[in-house]
């Protein structure tokens, strides 16, 4: 391959199939059109193109999106500009089978010069079907390069809607580049494992392999003998094992019709190799291949093949299709008499990952909602928010003749052992009404608030958590952050959890017992939980809150039916059995209460009373030292980081290079080569 | 041999450099062995030696910059170069493949960078919560947040 550097570019010109695919490297640029390409570069080489009084036979020009013809004459030569327009001549080719932006099958354009006057001729000619792309609209495309098997995803024109226009639309517009992968397979996969693989695995376009949103789509015409001009839209990826040495070549396609792009008509998997596995020679060795189309057809179960040799391409040979089974179509490869490299044992280590779903929209965890029954229900406990004057009253009360029901100092040794608890707790609990303070049954005459419920919500708002750098320090491990709970004291939070999002605390309180809960949410998603206690008991005997609470919980089948005989006079076995089982009931009730695994509150009951009463973050965050003089020094002579893949001419001003790969080029010393990827590794000025 | 000499400000890393032409000479290449350093002999050059500090070498086709010059004679004058590959080969540089490492234009400040320098003394920042259990009672039946005695007593109503 013979390239020249010109003022637009690197022009390359060397054997058609023998020689490697351009990389986009070697654009040319700033060519508006093919004409006047051919008339800047026609003076620079020493051949001469295209013939004159040769008939050029346009056979495809399928990749209209990118709009790019080639000519090629009959010795094998060719001058390809690259993203600029190429006409395909195969001389030994008469009856060309894809005939593409509305060349009709069997169409021909003669060309007795290359120039822009021709093209427009032959643009002109097919108008009524040429699909030429909208230049100001944008898609991905995918592209594979020789080396390191990286692909290439980029923005290209999109073509969204069918159309005729004009020959400006052809023009070359320059695309953007956005991400490099590393490719998937090693040097030296055969077909035979690539095939194994993908059918084997079930790989689709959907797969890791690629992204279909990311590839390519071009659009072109497919002319099937004996049938009018289809349109088809067509995403495709492409994969080469090796292709500096052209081993084998695969790409990838999903076809759908033009007029209805949602119905893919079929996924297709195509390969070019050799016929005997070998590496392509020379142009001649076009002729030696054979392809074979793997059609998926999406609304078939079958996998269909089509079969043809670069010898005897006629119309109808791509569409021989004959369709069979994967399994059948792996086990019975050699009745396309190839045969299906084995795939060797690997010993040692197994190759694999890199397959996941890439998913990672999880779930909203909510608020658990707040058990449906409680003990007030049960009617072994009432519970009261008295006020202080209430309280005196009571304990008047209790301790009067006018408290002296012999039944009940049966069963408790002091009036006050109907009191299971006294707290004080800092919140307000919800009342049901104003009623007669009741002790086991017997109104006392004094006037007291009743709670309704067992259980209650109470939320410390919301904050907004910013992200102060918005870079890597905002988040772990390099900023830190805690969270104090009120009654449960200081707990770590993970930063990553809750930057830049809303952060809210929200408690769940049992009266009863004074357990708490904290929430911790973040945009509405429950992402930590801690417990505590806010009760603070009130002494009211010598008996402990807690023996008070399981004495009257295990004796209350024997009280119940007590207590109920003696208000009713009806104790019987079954008011008996309902005691027993309301005891289950507020034996359920604790249970139903948050499983509180305390962790470290060292700030519960009492203690907490005395303490902070409102929530609040604590936040450790580093200090950035970066220079600063005139601007951004930092930025200017070190760069950010950056692990963005482009080409150089993307970046400015300052650039170090992780990874750099220069096409080997005759023009280039290697050791020349060498200090430039130094250079672009230890950094440059762009 | 035609012998551009040029002035450049530009730093020796720059890619795209801004050169200005300062004199188009003839000279003799000394002792080639490679077309990365070379040696050239010019004469006539006395009164512009500190004019420039680069030069082009049509034969090879290269840009150099200087990394000695040596008077030999009131006339002659040897220049030592080192070839600049990084304008030399600009076009092809320009649109060649790579992976930034860091840049000052094209970045992503969230992936952590070994070469940001933090002070010891870090920020220690609180932010609280606007309620708390101490300040949102407004009144007696406020059920929010508000100290209240409780009291659980045996029985039901």
């Amino acid at each position: 391959m013979i390239q020249y550097m010109t003022d637009k570019g690197v022009i390359s010109v060397g054997t058609v199939f023998g020689s490697q695919m351009l990389p986009s490297g070697y654009l040319v640029s700033g060519v508006q059109d093919f004409g006047t390409l051919m008339q800047d570069l026609e003076p620079l080489f020493p051949i001469t193109f295209p013939k004159s009084g040769i008939t050029w036979t346009v056979i495809t020009a399928q990749e209209t999106g990118r709009t790019r013809y080639r000519i090629d004459d009959s010795q094998g030569s060719f001058f390809r500009a690259y993203t600029n327009y190429s006409l395909f001549s195969y001389p030994s080719v008469t009856n060309p089978t894809f005939a593409c932006a509305g060349i009709r099958d069997g169409d021909s354009v003669t060309m007795n010069k290359a120039y822009a006057d021709d093209i427009t001729t032959m643009i002109n000619r097919i108008s009524a079907d040429v699909y030429v792309p909208d230049p100001e609209k944008k898609s991905q495309y995918c592209y594979v390069f020789p080396d390191g098997f990286k692909f290439y995803l980029g923005q290209h024109e999109k073509v969204t809607q069918a159309g005729v226009y004009p020959l400006s639309a052809l023009e070359r517009r320059s695309g953007k580049r956005e991400v490099w992968y590393d490719g998937l397979y090693e040097r030296g996969t055969t077909f035979g494992e690539l095939f194994r693989h993908f059918y084997n695995n079930g790989i689709t376009k959907s797969n890791a392999l690629y992204t279909s949103d990311n590839l390519t789509r071009y659009y072109y015409a497919l002319s099937v003998s004996g049938s009018a001009i289809s349109l088809y839209y067509e995403t495709r990826a492409t994969v080469t094992s090796d292709w500096s040495s052209r081993k084998y070549f695969w790409y990838y396609t999903a076809l759908a019709n033009i007029n209805d792009p949602t119905h893919v008509v079929n996924h297709t998997w195509y390969s070019l190799i050799p016929k005997d596995l070998s590496t392509f020679t020379s142009y001649q060795d076009w002729t030696q291949l054979e392809e074979y189309q793997m059609w998926e057809f999406t609304e078939y179960e079958n996998v269909g093949i089509a079969v043809y040799n670069g010898h005897n391409i006629t119309p109808t040979s791509h569409y021989t299709i004959e369709f069979v089974s994967v399994s059948e179509l792996i086990d019975g490869w050699s009745r396309l008499n190839v045969e299906v490299p084995k795939v060797p044992d690997e010993p040692g280590s197994d190759s694999g990952g890199g397959d996941g779903t890439f998913d990672f929209d999880g779930d909203d965890i909510t608020l658990p909602p707040v058990p449906p029954i409680d003990a007030i229900g049960t009617g072994f406990v009432t519970i009261y928010r008295p006020t202080r004057e209430q309280l005196t009253s009571l304990s008047s009360y209790l301790w009067s003749d006018l408290f002296s029901l012999d039944s009940l100092k049966k069963l408790f040794a002091n009036p006050m052992d109907l009191i299971i608890g006294l707290s004080l707790i800092p919140v307000s609990p919800p009342i049901s009404g104003t009623t007669e303070l009741k002790v086991a049954g017997f109104g006392t005459g004094i006037m007291c608030d009743k709670v309704s419920s067992q259980f209650m919500t109470v939320s410390c708002g919301q904050i907004e958590i910013p992200k102060r750098y918005a870079t890597f320090l905002d988040y772990s491990p390099y900023t830190k952050c805690e969270i104090f709970l009120p009654f449960i004291g200081s707990k770590p939070l993970n930063p990553n959890e809750i930057m830049g999002k809303r952060v809210e605390v929200v408690y769940r309180v049992d009266i009863l017992t004074g357990a708490c809960n904290a929430f911790i949410l973040a945009n509405n998603s429950v992402i930590a939980q801690f417990s505590g206690s806010m009760i603070y008991q009130i002494p009211v005997t010598a008996t402990d809150y807690k023996s008070t609470v399981n004495g009257i919980l295990s004796i209350a089948t024997t009280a119940v039916g007590v207590v109920a005989g003696a208000v009713s006079g009806g104790a019987g076995t079954g008011v008996a059995i309902a005691a027993m089982n309301a005891g289950n009931v507020v034996n359920s009730v604790e249970n139903i209460a948050p499983d509180i695994a305390v962790h470290g509150g060292s700030n519960a009951g009492a203690s907490g009373i005395l303490s902070s009463q409102t929530p609040y973050l604590v936040w450790t965050y580093p200090r950035e030292s970066r220079p600063k003089y005139n601007g951004d020094s930092f930025k200017s002579y070190v760069g950010d980081t950056s692990n963005i893949a482009g080409v150089v001419s993307d970046f400015n001003g300052f650039l170090v290079c992780s990874e750099v790969h220069i096409e080997p080029n005759a023009q280039i010393e290697k050791e020349e080569i060498f200090e430039i990827e130094k250079l672009l590794k230890s950094g440059v000025f762009v | 041999m035609t012998i551009n000499l040029y002035k450049t400000f530009d730093e020796l890393n720059a890619i795209n450099k801004s050169i200005t032409l300062v004199k188009s000479m003839t000279g003799n290449i000394k002792n080639v062995t490679n077309v990365t350093d070379i040696v050239v002999q010019i004469s006539g050059i006395m009164d512009i030696i500190n004019s420039f500090n680069y030069i082009f070498v049509s034969e090879f086709n290269r840009y150099y910059y200087i990394t000695d010059i040596r008077i030999l004679s009131n006339e002659i004058c040897e220049i030592h170069g080192h070839v600049d590959v990084l304008y030399t080969y600009r076009n092809i540089i320009n649109s060649t493949h790579v992976i930034a490492d860091r840049n000052t234009t094209l970045y992503n400040r969230y992936l952590p960078d070994s070469r940001t320098l933090r002070y010891a003394n870090t920020y220690c920042i609180e932010q609280e919560f606007p309620d708390g259990f101490n300040s949102l009672a407004t009144s007696t039946h406020d059920t929010r947040l508000n100290y209240s005695y409780v009291l659980a007593v045996a029985g039901g109503d």
